[in-house]
């Protein structure tokens, strides 16, 4: 009972992979790219495309996971070096997203910014999403879908008609250069790849899931460029400054004046979507420490949930420090783990040595 | 275990010495062809007019031989099964059978001639239908199985008896239907059941506990019902049904927690009205749970939630206020609470009166002497009645509107937010007997799904349940 069904990885990839990047990355794409957002994102999902459907293809062939693919190539301790280097991974590819999460809550959800104290319990619901397996993430992207569904519509249905497409164009003015350097700096947020990764072994691999995964991915996709377009348009030249760009597109329509903000319900109800998947790369980094220490779930998820914390906790002030280090100067590692190490997986060894 | 003898005094003796209780008779007579007798029996749940008529009266004109076969045929009594040992009879004497003993015969017989003061069955007040069969099961295990029994009349249809109990020895069944509901299930409810030792069995409620995977969770485990209809329904969808001797409530399992938000009347009424019916419950579940933290943390951390113009009535409502919203709705949810409490137990026509303080005096008063606020009133009014749109849920319910309207004052908003997504993410990995609790929501399933917070027509609901993992898949057809 550690499986996940194709239609809850293709509804993973519509519908809760987006939410990841309707917080922060729409300002950062702004900001970077400018009008050549699109572009950028564009890119980035492609190459994220291209390794779903190189891991996908890996799992029509072999219904092993990543880790006995390492074991049968690499042995029992290459085995061990990949589970802690992922689980080392998966937290380093954490800490931001959590950073930019808890700015998120200080900002969208009070009115006044609260002390650290209130993102706090979001490690004691991490700590117990993490003792469970990998089911779990299957059946909270079921739960996700309607959720993400309507309050995505709900939000564009309510900032569309405050928003100017042409604010795209004109596209010969888009900087290729920029837009090239933006995707890489914005790699943490098209890493769902190293996710997948994990899943290997643990969904039945046919030709029927590589097209369920995949048109889900481009879905996903879709809604992504949708709603990057939209808030552009929305914010023009001032969009790199919109930081939480959930809480913004939706205030400009003519309904708030009357009814109060209820765009921020649709924000709050995309929030529960957003916690389901945060806490994904953590119970990934868990699930890689069973390899290395067994299952001792509990143990290890108040570790990694501890080493999670306490960054949080020392780059409380320092975000744009750590969104420098992780983003711009060590974006190499996203690259590696979550592209170039799956598309390596191809040439693993599908039969065991003994 | 200590067996019986061939002579009658020394049977009398052996089992007046386990049950010396004095409503414990023993009465001594002949049959015509001279072979001593006794029947033994408790008095007050023994029918001495069917032991008379079935029993004493053939036996006397009887002149045959002393042959055990031969003395039985000779009983009009239409329930006779052998006494096995001597703590079998005792076990039956206690239950309301009859113990027959012969002079020279070791062999025992138990005759089924109970009879125990059972109130009728009537249309019980936790399940009221406005459309549909009103009959409710009582307290006695016999009329509830006779209620089953009137619904299906298949011979696939089981009824596993158990008895659970160190001293209450409180007769269980668990019903299913033979291909329909998954083996597993039953072998492990039975397992479940014979495993454990407790002395009494007050009510379902405690089998309940024992049958569930996790006794100390606040939500819901195990699935009941106080109507044959309901509870034949889901033995027909695959589940296994339970009735406790004593108790009106019948369980079922596996329980998912959709299946609360049906109604026996959604099965009788357009399937239309009976979809807007379910969300409207759903709806009014979720405000009663969610309305006075909502109001809570709209005042204290996001004022923008509320609107502009209500702000102000708000505002002028609140001016004055000793208390802060918090406590002010805390104050409010605990009076509800503790005259829902008083009404529930004091007497009928005291309750009238509670209900008028309660509402008019007590309600009006704290108002005008600034207390707390109309609006404050309102909304736990609202939620109040929301809540008993699902009765069945109204234990959790209840619990989580509290720790709602706590985080509500403490955390705020985002306590919300993560509360909820960790309710969620609990239900969706709690399972109950290999079914997940929120199934068909998640796991999805689109087949399931025609039957859980919408309601297709029936035509449409031709495949049972998949999360049941019955063999027997489909349960419609249409023939030519």
């Amino acid at each position: 009972m550690n499986k996940i069904s194709a239609r809850q990885l293709c509804l993973f990839f519509s519908c809760m992979a987006p939410v990841g990047k309707m917080i922060r990355l729409p300002s950062i794409l702004s900001e970077q790219a400018g009008n050549g957002l699109l572009l950028s994102a564009l890119f980035s999902a492609s190459l994220q495309l291209v390794v779903l459907f190189a891991l996908l293809k890996l799992s029509e062939r072999t219904n092993l996971s990543f880790f006995a693919l390492v074991e049968n190539t690499f042995g029992k301790v290459g085995k061990g070096i990949f589970s802690a280097l992922f689980a080392l991974y998966f937290v380093w590819a954490a800490i931001y997203p959590l950073l930019e999460q808890k700015s998120f809550v200080q900002s969208a959800f009070y009115d006044t910014i609260p002390a650290i104290i209130v993102f706090l319990p979001f490690f004691l619901f991490s700590a117990f999403a993490c003792m469970k397996n990998l089911t779990a993430i299957g059946r909270s992207a079921d739960l996700s879908a309607p959720v993400f569904l309507v309050s995505y519509f709900a939000l564009l249905a309510l900032s569309i008609p405050a928003g100017d497409i042409a604010a795209l164009l004109p596209f010969r003015e888009i900087s290729l250069s920029k837009t090239a350097l933006s995707s890489l700096h914005t790699l943490n947020w098209f890493s769902d790849s190293a996710y997948l990764l994990l899943f290997l072994g643990h969904f039945e691999g046919n030709k029927k899931t590589t097209a369920k995964v995949m048109i889900g991915y481009a879905v996903g996709t879709i809604f992504v460029l949708l709603f990057l377009a939209v808030f552009f348009g929305i914010f023009q030249s001032i969009a790199g400054r919109q930081n939480f760009a959930v809480t913004k597109i939706g205030k400009y329509h003519r309904a708030i004046g009357t009814m109060g903000r209820v765009d921020f319900l649709f924000a709050y109800a995309l929030s529960i979507v957003l916690i389901f998947y945060s806490v994904i790369p953590l119970l990934l980094s868990v699930e890689s420490l069973t390899h290395l220490f067994g299952e001792h779930r509990l143990a290890l998820s108040l570790a990694v949930n501890g080493v999670a914390l306490l960054m949080v906790f020392l780059f409380n002030y320092r975000s744009e420090l750590l969104y420098s280090v992780v983003n711009e100067k060590l974006f190499f590692l996203f690259l590696l783990f979550a592209d170039i190490i799956p598309l390596c997986t191809l040439f693993f060894r599908r039969k065991s040595r003994a | 275990m200590k067996k019986l003898t061939k002579n009658l005094q020394e049977n009398i003796s052996a089992v007046k010495e386990i049950l010396p209780q004095e409503d414990v008779l023993v009465f001594p007579f002949s049959t015509a062809g001279g072979t001593d007798c006794a029947v033994v029996y408790t008095d007050g749940i023994t029918d001495k007019n069917l032991l008379g008529e079935q029993v004493l009266k053939p036996l006397s004109a009887f002149a045959g031989k002393a042959e055990l076969t031969a003395l039985r045929q000779a009983l009009f009594c239409p329930e006779v099964k052998d006494g096995g040992d001597l703590e079998e009879c005792a076990s039956g004497i206690l239950d309301g059978d009859c113990l027959l003993l012969f002079d020279g015969i070791e062999e025992s017989t138990l005759l089924g001639v109970k009879t125990l003061p059972a109130r009728a069955v009537t249309e019980p007040p936790t399940d009221v239908a406005v459309r549909g069969p009103r009959a409710g099961f009582i307290e006695d295990i016999k009329t509830n199985l006779s209620l089953i029994h009137t619904r299906i009349k298949t011979p696939a249809l089981r009824m596993k008896n158990l008895s659970v109990g160190k001293q209450s020895k409180t007769k269980v069944c668990l019903i299913y239907l033979d291909g329909i509901a998954d083996e597993k299930v039953v072998a492990e409810m039975s397992d479940r059941l014979n495993k454990v030792e407790i002395d009494n069995i007050a009510d379902s409620s405690y089998i309940a506990k024992i049958l569930v995977n996790k006794p100390f969770s606040l939500f819901k485990q195990c699935g009941t019902t106080e109507k044959p209809d309901i509870l034949c329904a889901q033995i027909m969808e695959g589940r296994v049904g339970v009735l406790v001797d004593g108790s009106p409530i019948g369980l079922s399992l596996p329980y998912v927690a959709l299946q609360d938000f049906q109604s026996s009347e959604d099965y009788f009424i357009n399937p239309y009205r009976a979809t807007a019916t379910r969300l409207l419950r759903f709806l009014s579940l979720f405000i009663a749970v969610y309305l006075p933290a909502f109001y809570v943390t709209a005042q204290l951390f996001k004022i923008q939630l509320i609107p502009t113009s209500l702000i102000f009535t708000i505002a002028s409502g609140v001016q004055g206020i000793p208390l802060s919203p918090s406590l002010e709705m805390v104050l409010v949810l605990f009076v509800l609470e503790v005259l829902n409490e008083a009404s529930i137990r004091m007497p009928k026509y005291v309750g009238y009166a509670l209900s008028i303080v309660g509402a008019l005096v007590l309600g009006d008063t704290v108002v005008q002497a600034g207390l707390v606020s109309t609006t404050a009133i309102i909304i736990i009014a609202i939620s109040g009645i929301c809540l008993y749109t699902v009765p069945n849920l109204y234990e959790t319910t209840s619990i989580l509107r509290w720790i709602m309207l706590f985080i509500a004052g403490s955390i705020g908003t985002y306590g919300l937010i993560l509360f909820t997504a960790f309710l969620l993410y609990y239900m969706i990995t709690d399972d109950n007997y290999g079914v997940p609790l929120l199934s068909p929501l998640s796991p999805w399933n689109a087949n399931d799904n025609k039957d859980a917070l919408i309601r297709v027509p029936l035509f449409f609901l031709w495949r049972r349940p998949k999360f049941f993992k019955s063999q027997n898949k489909r349960r419609l057809r249409h023939r030519e």
